[in-house]
């Protein structure tokens, strides 16, 4: 093999279209006759409706068509829970509000009209009459005794409850030396892509398909999804991925306006596009993360870990959709990570609120979980009086455990990790930050009124979520290489990444090989671009495709030859027979050969070309060690993030610069996390964080140059060796520092177990109790 | 998120844009720079009716030196008093805080005016002209008035402009030599709105004793705080110090009554207006000897 | 009183007179009257600076501007950027540096960048950091951001 792409810092075939402003985004797109919809939705947080009256919006200047859930539907679809959970109860959402809307955003109707500005127009004079019901403001609240119930299916507006474990959890807690309690909460907060949701519905009169172009992550899944609720056949309906200005995680789930924008389509015969605004975002795109964890840790004298038991509160919002679940499950099952952990115990309650439903955001669960233990085992070294990387070295799960089970299953698989070395890493990270010689500038700085805090965390993720990817790679004519694929990408750099791996294996060079993505009529089977799955996934496939279009190459080129294929090497794309320079055959002469009715082996397929499915339900687990420092202002308490170093694993790298680049951007979102962004509801359910002004996202000032350096523990589960990474980043820096926070103010007394650590909040906390440490 | 419709015109001088404001100004707003009023029309927040665009009249985009002082006009562009030598010679307090208004992008389009008639009680203009003891003069049909900068603002969003007025120039007095000027403001990223910001000048006689004060805080109410009064009780007369300048400011942050908000609870504003507030006074102090010294002969 | 009128400007060197509505935004008089769908909205309240072109020179946010406000102005946009069908340095330094990640936020920061690199050589960090403030991504976390910008200084002539 020629080797030559992988782990290649390539420059991304993707950049020179979208670096002159030639990208696709949904918005971008241009279709004759198009018309544009507006949606109604709720200002009450929870209410009954009396009345919807489109009257007035019917006869608005410019307005095509309008209506409401009576007007379309005797029986609405649900939205489907794809990803469920035994104690699931039914609480799912109708594309239009009917009797009860339970959050400020929920949609009530659709305006079509012939601009934007007309749809908003008419929105003003629809008239709806609520009767508004108590408002379910925060978790506790749904579940206390006697609160008002949100779905009558969820008795204690509980959606569902369950407990995971292993071991023998009382034992390890009556015998234990120390045992570490605290109540740790992670805000609402989302992943905020800076190109808003979108759907251009487009049905073809010709053809009786309806084509949707969506800003999305899963367009095959989409596709099904969309056609089973307006009861078309799904083969009829094509969902095409434009460019995406980021994904996050948060453009999957299906929306009530991924149905309603096609349905309002098919209404009109028109095509019809809806680009969602950035208050609608901050409305109603899923919200993540919140959830408050009740934990423990049972300790030995000398620092090992006996148990960790607790109970995780997660606010699902007030609708369970298709991955409403994931987050809770991964955040149970990525509780005791990578650490030697005997017996565990925990229990999770999804609690229904009057909010934006939840769903997943980059981790879907993973950085809530590991905030958690990360931040309580920064609290049980300060408490026993051992130093945390002490700590932590102590109970990491030695390499020679791995492969290693960790005796849980989560709705996406069994957690397994499979290789790695986290000592090793951490070792590395603390090196690298100069640990040790930090304490002592610590101690200095402190003398002189400066608060330095370091912070550290170990998190594990999965990294390869099954079931599967497609690929195809089809060979021209003129030798150019064409590959599609299942994935469906928002920023990540796919196509080079794929192109990489298919100029490697067909020795061309990498601009010969043209990607293309998330299209349902050019690959009939495909699952999407979320969960870190796509250099394992699409990558696995892209693989096998090529490998079969060598193989085939090798077979056609044997038969232009007169030989046996054995005879016949493969290189630098060219075929030639073993031992004789000269003569041999291109891979455009081997694609003329393979057309039909030219010259292939007798009982070949015609097309240099081969479609492939990986196939795996068994997800690798990446790594990393996050070690960021800080800086709090005492007068402020302003923080900011003066270094962070990270040594990061997820086995071979295709392309490390794009690795390298999701894990910034990975980090930039936890730092975020930590410090900046919260969605705010006030008592009454009413979002008053509705605006990038009142969001705060990190800035280029908010976080310093990331220093990364890469382990590599390659994995059997795929041929590549490759694990994902999209998401590390986000899970490791939420923790980290916060626990630099915390580490930065600890002498105060200060007690940090809630995030953001927004100016104020810090402010707080170092005067709440000034204590000699 | 799209304006509500209004009808627009454009006026090409001040009498014009009197003369529209005469007739519709109860259902009209001023267009200047936008960046504070386009927002507010996207999200619909607001929904005049007329639209009076006074970016084209020409005239009000100046800063002069008049009497010791500056005289600005209205529509001058932030990004122009951002690279005014005049303003940061004459002016240093201005030259300061106008680099904390918003990003150079709306900088560029943003005007002076148009941040004062606008009245964002998290903004740096007002504060700085209030403690310059600045004035306004506003111009309608019936003639010119001029206001005091403390009198000008009246609440969020809410200056004593009248339906039918516009903004033409702030006025600064002349700070002569020996003057010295501290900006201090927090915000938690850079080009946000201030939790809280202090301006602050001081003047100091030949003895080096505070002749002159003004000093005025943003984000600690609904308009800027004059803290003139308490600092003018505190300082005259006194050599400014450490000590002084705290206790000043620890009556500043005393007397301010913030509301909580989600961006920071009310003790946490009056925290940052005592600290603030004093940093600002301590810096102006300390420059005011600078410039002194620079200027004086000997010493 | 209008509520249409018409608007002359140039966009990238050629001259451009049409009708609009006068609550027409101007990034959405470039989007959809002239068709330059390289600049992006990503708020509409001037916070995200996706929508960042230059006018008369100097960067704004298209989102803050009625297309009325711009009669008579000279306007460039991404799409003004490439000459000849080359990539503009900046462009190329963003192109190595592994500067963007899904490209929306790219157009406004490559104007916010020309205008920086505009008049000073060899930034430093800190000053980079503090141009691009402005300007909001949310896949890269900025630090090659800031490497596009310090090669686009080294590489660009002018």
């Amino acid at each position: 093999m020629g080797a030559t792409m992988m782990g290649a810092r390539v420059k991304r075939l993707e950049d020179p279209r979208l670096l002159r402003g030639q990208a696709s985004f949904v918005d971008d797109l241009r279709l004759p006759g198009v018309l544009h919809a507006a949606i109604l939705r709720s200002s009450h947080a929870h209410a009954r409706i009396r009345k919807i009256d489109l009257s007035a919006v019917r006869a608005a200047p410019g307005v095509v068509d309008t209506f409401c859930l009576t007007d379309v539907w005797q029986s609405p679809p649900t939205i489907p829970v794809l990803v469920g959970v035994p104690s699931l109860v039914p609480c799912p959402q109708h594309p239009l509000a009917g009797e009860v809307v339970r959050y400020v955003g929920e949609p009530l109707a659709v305006v079509v009209a012939l601009d934007r500005a007309l749809a908003e127009d008419a929105l003003d004079v629809a008239e709806v009459d609520y009767d508004p019901l108590p408002g379910l403001g925060d978790a506790e609240q749904a579940l206390a005794a006697g609160s008002k119930l949100l779905h009558d299916t969820a008795p204690g507006n509980v959606a569902a409850r369950w407990t995971q474990g292993f071991g023998d959890v009382k034992a390890a807690f009556k015998e234990a030396d120390h045992v570490v309690h605290e109540r740790l909460r992670m805000q609402r907060y989302s992943g905020v892509p800076l190109e808003t949701r979108g759907i251009l519905a487009s049905p073809d009169s010709v053809s009786g398909e309806l084509t949707i172009w969506a800003s999305g992550q899963w367009p095959h899944t989409a596709r099904g999804l969309t056609a089973a609720a307006l009861g078309m056949d799904e083969r009829r309906v094509r969902c095409i991925l434009p460019d995406v200005g980021g994904g996050f995680g948060v453009k999957c789930d299906l929306y009530p306006e991924d149905i309603l924008i096609p349905l309002a389509a098919t209404r009109l015969n028109r095509p019809v596009k809806w680009i969602e605004d950035r208050r609608e975002h901050f409305l109603s795109c899923v919200h993540a993360r919140e959830m408050t964890f009740d934990l423990e840790l049972a300790f030995k004298s000398d620092g090992t870990i006996l148990g960790m038991r607790g109970q995780i509160i997660s606010d699902q919002g007030a609708y369970v959709r298709t991955l409403g679940m994931v987050n809770a499950s991964l955040a149970i099952t990525g509780l005791p990570g990578p650490y030697n952990i005997k017996s565990f115990s925990a229990e999770v309650v999804c609690a229904l609120t009057n909010k934006s439903p939840t769903s997943t955001y980059r981790g879907a669960g993973a950085p809530e979980g590991t905030y958690a233990r990360e931040r309580l085992l920064d609290i049980a070294g300060h408490q026993i009086g051992i130093d945390p990387a002490e700590l932590r070295l102590k109970n990491l799960l030695r390499p020679e455990a791995l492969p290693y089970s960790a005796k849980l299953v989560a709705v996406e698989g069994p957690i397994n990790y499979d290789s790695g070395d986290f000592p090793a890493a951490l070792r590395q990270a603390l090196k690298k930050a100069n640990y040790t010689e930090f304490r002592k500038a610590q101690s200095q700085a402190r003398s002189e009124g400066r608060l330095r805090g370091v912070g550290m965390c170990v998190y594990v993720q999965q990294a390869g979520l099954g079931p599967f990817e497609s690929a195809e790679v089809r060979v021209d004519e003129d030798g150019n290489v064409n590959v599609v694929s299942g994935a469906a990408p928002q920023g990540q750099g796919t196509g080079t990444m794929l192109a990489q791996i298919v100029a490697d294996q067909l020795e061309v060079p990498l601009e010969r090989v043209s990607v293309s993505f998330g299209d349902t009529a050019r690959i009939p089977f495909g699952v999407g671009t979320y969960g870190s799955r796509t250099v394992v996934m699409a990558g696995s496939a892209a693989l096998g495709a090529a490998q079969r279009v060598r193989e085939k190459a090798i077979q056609v080129a044997a038969h232009l030859f007169e030989a046996g294929p054995g005879d016949v090497e493969w290189k630098d794309g060219v075929a030639r027979i073993v031992g004789v320079p000269g003569k041999g055959y291109t891979l455009a002469e081997l694609a003329e050969a393979a057309s039909p009715g030219k010259n292939r082996p007798p009982g070949m397929e015609p097309g240099l070309d081969a479609r492939y499915y990986f196939e795996k339900n068994q997800s690798p687990f990446s790594y990393g060690v996050h070690v960021a420092e800080v800086e709090v202002e005492r007068e402020t308490g302003d923080v900011k993030v003066r270094r962070y170093v990270v040594v990061n694993d997820c086995g071979r790298m295709i392309n490390p610069m794009i690795v390298e680049g999701q894990i910034a951007g990975g980090i930039a979102q936890g730092a975020g996390g930590a410090l900046l962004e919260e969605l705010v509801y006030d008592e009454q359910g009413q979002l008053l964080t509705a605006s990038l002004f009142d969001y705060q996202l990190p800035t280029s000032l908010d976080l310093p140059s990331i220093e990364i350096s890469h382990l590599v523990s390659p994995s059997d589960l795929n041929p590549l060796g490759v694990k994902g990474v999209g998401e590390g980043g986000a899970i490791g820096a939420h923790a980290a520092v916060t626990n630099a926070v915390a580490d930065a103010i600890a002498h105060t007394g200060a007690r940090v177990c809630q995030t953001p650590l927004r100016p104020a909040v810090v402010w707080k906390l170092m005067n709440e109790k000034s204590v000699q440490a | 998120m799209r304006p509500a419709l209004f009808e627009y015109a454009v006026a090409a001088d001040v009498d014009q844009a009197i003369g529209l404001l005469g007739q519709f100004g109860d259902e009209a707003k001023v267009l200047a720079g936008g960046q504070s009023l386009v927002p507010m029309l996207n999200f619909r927040l607001v929904r005049p009716r007329y639209l009076i665009d006074i970016g084209r009249i020409k005239g009000l985009d100046y800063i002069s030196l008049v009497d010791g002082g500056l005289h600005i006009g209205a529509l001058t562009r932030q990004r122009t008093v951002e690279r005014s030598d005049l303003v940061r010679e004459v002016c240093p307090l201005l030259a300061e805080a106008i680099k904390h208004v918003g990003h150079q992008q709306t900088r560029n389009r943003g005007t002076v005016g148009g941040s004062l008639a606008h009245a964002d009680p998290a903004a740096e203009l007002p504060a700085v002209v209030t403690a310059l003891d600045a004035k306004l003069r506003v111009k309608s049909t019936a003639g010119e008035r001029v206001l005091q900068a403390r009198e000008f603002f009246r609440g969020s969003l809410t200056t004593a402009l009248r339906p039918n007025e516009i903004l033409v120039a702030v006025e600064i007095p002349s700070w002569p030599i020996g003057t010295g000027s501290g900006f201090c403001e927090y915000s938690r990223r850079q080009g946000d709105f201030a939790i809280v910001g202090a301006a602050a000048v001081m003047q100091r006689d030949a003895n080096g004793r505070v002749a002159r004060v003004g000093v005025a805080l943003i984000g600690t109410g609904d308009r800027p705080f004059d803290a003139t009064p308490i600092s003018t009780d505190r300082l005259i007369g006194q050599i400014p110090d450490e000590a002084n300048c705290k206790a000043a400011a620890e009556e500043i942050g005393a007397s301010v009554e913030p509301d909580s908000d989600i961006h920071a609870p009310a003790d946490y504003r009056k925290h940052l207006a005592t600290v603030l507030a004093g940093r600002a006074l301590l810096c102006a102090a300390q420059r005011a000897v600078i410039a002194g010294r620079e200027r004086g002969n000997g010493h | 009183m209008d509520i249409e009128r018409e608007v002359t400007l140039t966009v990238n060197g050629t001259s451009y007179t049409r009708v609009v509505s006068v609550r027409k935004l101007l990034c959405e008089f470039l989007r959809d009257d002239l068709d330059l769908t390289g600049t992006h909205v990503g708020c509409e309240h001037g916070v995200c600076g996706s929508c960042t072109i230059l006018v008369d020179g100097h960067t704004a946010r298209s989102c803050l501007m009625m297309a009325v406000q711009a009669d008579g102005s000279e306007i460039t946009t991404v799409e003004g950027l490439a000459k000849d069908g080359r990539l503009h340095p900046i462009q190329e330094a963003f192109w190595e540096e592994h500067g963007l990640q899904c490209g929306f936020c790219a157009s406004g920061l490559l104007l916010t960048v020309h205008e920086f690199l505009s008049d000073r050589r060899d930034p430093s960090e800190q000053s980079i950091r503090e141009a691009l403030a402005g300007n909001i991504c949310r896949c890269t976390g900025y630090q090659n951001i800031v490497k596009a910008v310090a090669k686009a200084d080294r590489i660009w002539e002018r």
